[in-house]
């Protein structure tokens, strides 16, 4: 056997164990993710229950156009995102907030809540580039969907219902809000519930 | 002289690719005897086979994918093989076609070693479009000349091809991120 015909097949055997090792690398990933719970949003103490109908309401937009919050909206949900200026963790979120906007612009409009100084929105709207996105200034919107920490999102599903809210600090926890929908469960108590009782190991 | 070399690397290149198709047929008939349940189930809810007859269509969908994995394995018969590939995959692919068509990207196509997570798209309907092409391709290349038995490293490199078809297999059945920076 010749040297070349030796390393050929010493590549292929190399070239099959990188394979297997791949395979067995994403077959653990698959694993893994059908083993943890969704990183849900932290659902608090709110006034409105999940599945009752929003409150509607038609505010004015920082631009002078009204915006329409709540009610049927011709097969079309709404994701209504409490932030502050001034808070941190809200800029963070700003990147999937985009990302979201991409993704999902199928069957979703997004609107950027706050209250506060209009001047401030003004300019934190200008620095963030977040021309795209309607974005409502009232602290009437935020004490109708009892909004108490930041950033704060609501899913309002396209029959005016309320579909699932929560406390969102990371893009996991913004689309668990989507997957909440998709599913129909409520929250991460409820998945947990009906996945029922996990196995005690010996290490537990 | 050239034209000799470049002949003996297109006839090894062939000889690599029927050598996969027959180790990915045989994997995949055996994983649908093994599997017999899920198979019954995609033939009924994805082929339409009646419910009574799921069985009968199981057993022979593995058989058939195993004679294909057979035939491609044997130089005499290699041709046959991978006809008898071309219109298993692409049969599927007209089933997958019908699938999306219809609206019914949810189905388990059972095109997948694992559970499938993600629903029918352009990926499943690109990887049967290929797998079609290249048999025809082996089934053309094997009327055009002379069919030699597997070299060892030929069967190697079927396998080595077969284990990241495997990768690319659980890596697209992964449920998806919905958004983000990678995919």
């Amino acid at each position: 056997m010749s040297f070349l015909v030796a390393s050929q097949i010493a590549l292929w055997i190399g070239l099959l164990t990188l394979g297997v090792v791949c395979m067995a690398l994403a077959r653990q990933i698959g694993v893994l993710h059908q083993r943890i719970a969704p990183a849900g949003a932290l659902s608090l103490r709110q006034p409105l229950k999940l599945g009752a109908a929003a409150p509607e309401l038609v505010l004015p937009g920082l631009d002078g156009s009204p915006v329409r919050i709540g009610g049927a909206r011709g097969g079309r949900s709404q994701l209504l995102l409490f932030l502050s200026p001034g808070c941190a963790v809200c800029e963070t979120l700003l990147p999937a907030l985009r990302s979201a906007q991409g993704a999902e612009r199928g069957w979703l409009d997004i609107v950027l809540a706050s209250d506060g100084e209009g001047d401030r929105h003004e300019a934190f709207v200008r620095e963030k580039g977040l021309s795209k996105f309607p974005y409502v200034v009232s602290e009437h919107l935020g004490r109708s969907y009892g909004v108490a920490k930041l950033p704060y999102a609501v899913l309002i599903d396209e029959a005016g219902h309320l579909s699932s809210t929560g406390l969102v600090n990371t893009r996991e926890h913004l689309e668990s809000l989507f997957i909440a929908k998709e599913t129909g469960v409520g929250s991460i108590q409820q998945f947990l519930g009906q996945r029922g009782p996990r196995p005690a190991s010996s290490g537990e | 002289m050239s034209t000799v070399v470049s002949l003996g690397v297109m006839q090894s290149l062939i000889a690599q690719l029927a050598a996969f198709q027959a180790a990915l047929l045989l994997a995949s008939g055996l994983h649908k005897w093994i599997a017999r349940g899920r198979t019954r189930t995609v033939l009924t809810e994805f082929a339409g086979v009646p419910r009574r007859l799921a069985p009968f269509a199981a057993a022979a969908v593995a058989s058939a994918e195993a004679l294909a994995g057979v035939l491609l394995w044997v130089p005499s018969w290699r041709a046959a093989g991978a006809v008898l590939a071309a219109l298993l995959w692409g049969g599927y692919l007209s089933l997958i076609l019908h699938a999306i068509a219809r609206g019914r990207r949810d189905v388990d196509c059972g095109c997948s070693f694992g559970a499938a997570q993600r629903p029918l798209g352009a990926y499943q309907v690109l990887r049967n479009a290929v797998l079609t092409g290249s048999a025809l391709l082996v089934a053309a290349a094997c009327e055009a000349g002379a069919v030699q038995p597997f070299l060892p490293s030929q069967v190697l490199a079927g396998l080595a091809f077969l284990a990241l078809y495997g990768a690319l297999d659980q890596t697209m059945s992964l449920t998806a991120p919905r958004s983000g920076e990678l995919l």
